[in-house]
């Protein structure tokens, strides 16, 4: 009787111990996550309800911060700018992307070697690329305005003209990222078949249709995932725009990143700064929802 | 046909070599910028190579600048926060990938949002949580927050990768009496090691490279390399070699992990898009 009562009881703490193992893998991380996630949004929450500055006393104003911000034009137009940015850094990268994993996907000589040393733009830190275009764009000194004048191109101003400092620093994420594009596509094109392609050399078809109605269908949702990376990278985007124009010239470059951080760091407007970051989620999630739902549809579809 | 085919194989190669240029120019241009004296960087005829070649960036960034100091700095933080988050999450990504428990979904989301917001988002509420710490303007404040970034992006690549995995050797090993953990460390840690070195690379070069947190928490005498190196620029008349030195220097252990690690890195990027 004693032996058999104490064997359940071992047996059923050994169950317990094995039912309960997972919460010791999983509570560091779950803590950091608590930390990173929930926190910061249940204090980013408040901070956005109260008149917080930096250097005075925290008062609860309501939903006054949110008010100010859907008549602050300047807020107002980071958002339209942030997108254009961001539209610009997602589609140029994916289409050209797809050319260049359809030239590594051809047979040639050390195609490994090549591929390796095209794609070294992506391991580059963001702050060093953000400083060799500073130089570059320079529009005097600058080496790129030499190199059109070389081809009969007139001097560009660059980050230098509130017209063309978006699509500029877009550039700089697409030099940065279209490699990566080109990975996640090469992988996609590695993994078709090549029937298809046999019949319809046989029926005529030519290069454009084969890419059309055979490439482009089976690697759209590697296309998705390019694009929905590019979308998450080009929103995080902070570095390149801040080291190279400062949101400038005026606040021509300012996307919702650059402001937030001026904001709260240079203006110290705590408060008003956490509004923007819930107005900022919004929009993130909105832009998630539609990428997510655009994936559903591909699935569907096929 | 064969002259056609001769043709496509010029166009690719022109391709090729048009897409490798624009690829390295800017790369280019950061090396023989660093090895020309200051008089040929503000020329208004840039010349394209190097004429008469100089270690005096060099020797400035060293002399000059608190660019050991920078180097230290970034160098703590990255291998302490890269090696602290691959611990935390290989043992998270295990039991996410192994585990039915209640919840796990839950956190596996919770996971991937903290993955994908901007940390533009986060940066007050950590900058007023660091500081109340008292870890502000200090490399331990950093060490603090960068898991904030590299534990949610570790955990979720990794979740993918042990998933990947057969149970089978686990099953084998722990039949024959290994625990879970020892399961974890002995059986299931080396089979992913393709994808935890990879893990570990990114992780490392994100922290490596990392500008807007530093930028917050880091003021004065202590910096980090990013952060050094653009506040160099502030002068008037920027020098240039001494910052395209330092731009050089710092890609010199990324370079060197990617090579070591290059055959890798391809499935380790794409993985945990394409199963998630």
């Amino acid at each position: 009787m004693e032996i058999t009562s104490r064997a359940l009881v071992a047996q059923r703490k050994k169950a317990y111990s094995r039912r309960g193992v997972y919460l010791w893998f999983i509570a560091p991380a779950v803590a950091v996550i608590f930390a990173v996630i929930v926190f910061p949004w249940i204090f980013t929450l408040w901070m956005s309800v109260n008149d917080w500055r930096i250097g005075s006393e925290i008062k609860f104003i309501g939903l006054e911060n949110f008010a100010t911000l859907a008549t602050n034009t300047r807020f107002l137009s980071t958002i339209p700018r942030t997108l254009y940015f961001t539209v610009l850094a997602v589609i140029l990268p994916v289409i050209l992307g797809v050319f260049a994993a359809e030239v590594f996907h051809q047979n040639f000589p050390l195609r490994g070697l090549l591929r390796g040393i095209y794609v070294a733009p992506m391991m580059a830190t963001p702050v060093a690329i953000a400083l060799v275009f500073t130089m570059m764009f320079h529009p005097q000194v600058g080496v790129l305005n030499f190199l059109l004048s070389l081809v009969g191109i007139p001097k560009q101003l660059w980050v230098y003209s509130a017209d063309t400092v978006i699509p500029t620093l877009a550039l700089v994420e697409v030099w940065q990222w279209t490699p990566l594009v080109m990975l996640i596509v090469l992988g996609g094109l590695a993994s078709l078949p090549t029937e298809p392609y046999e019949s319809a050399v046989i029926d005529g078809a030519n290069q454009w249709q084969m890419f059309r109605y055979i490439t482009f269908p089976l690697i759209l949702p590697f296309l998705m995932i390019a694009i929905i990376i590019r979308t998450i990278d080009a929103l995080k985007s902070f570095d390149i725009i801040y080291v190279i124009s400062q949101g400038g010239p005026g606040t021509a470059s300012e996307t919702i990143n650059i402001y937030l951080y001026l904001q709260a760091f240079s203006f110290l407007q705590i408060g008003h700064a956490s509004a923007v970051v819930v107005v900022f989620f919004t929009i993130i999630l909105a832009l998630a929802i539609i990428l997510l739902v655009a994936r559903e549809r591909l699935r569907w579809n096929r | 046909m064969k002259a056609r085919h001769r043709v496509s194989q010029f166009v690719t190669y022109a391709l090729l070599a048009i897409m490798l240029v624009i690829a390295l120019f800017p790369i280019y241009w950061i090396f023989i910028t660093s090895i020309k004296p200051s008089a040929q960087i503000y020329a208004l005829v840039p010349s394209l190579w190097p004429t008469n070649p100089t270690g005096i960036g060099y020797t400035n960034l060293f002399e000059k600048t608190e660019f050991v100091a920078w180097v230290f700095n970034s160098a703590i933080v990255a291998i302490i926060v890269s090696a602290s988050s691959i611990f935390l999450s290989s043992l998270a990504a295990y039991a996410l990938a192994r585990f039915q428990f209640a919840g796990r979904e839950f956190i596996g989301m919770l996971i991937l949002v903290a993955y994908l917001l901007p940390p533009a988002l986060l940066f007050i509420p950590l900058y007023i949580l660091v500081t109340r710490l008292g870890l502000a303007q200090s490399i331990v404040g950093l060490v603090f927050v960068y898991p904030t970034i590299t534990v949610p992006y570790a955990t979720w690549v990794l979740t993918s990768y042990f998933r990947s995995l057969s149970v089978d050797f686990e099953e084998a090993a722990m039949i024959d009496g290994c625990s879970r953990l020892g399961a974890l460390r002995h059986v299931t840690l080396p089979l992913a090691g393709p994808g935890v070195v990879a893990t570990f690379i990114f992780a490392f070069t994100l922290c490596w490279s990392e500008y807007l947190y530093a930028l917050v928490i880091l003021s004065g005498q202590t910096q980090t390399i990013p952060i050094g190196l653009a506040g160099l620029i502030v002068a008037d008349v920027p020098k240039w070699n001494e910052i395209m030195a330092g731009a050089m220097i710092t890609s010199i252990p990324v370079v060197i992990l990617y090579t070591v690690a290059s055959r890798y890195i391809v499935s380790g990027l794409t993985l945990g898009g394409v199963k998630g």
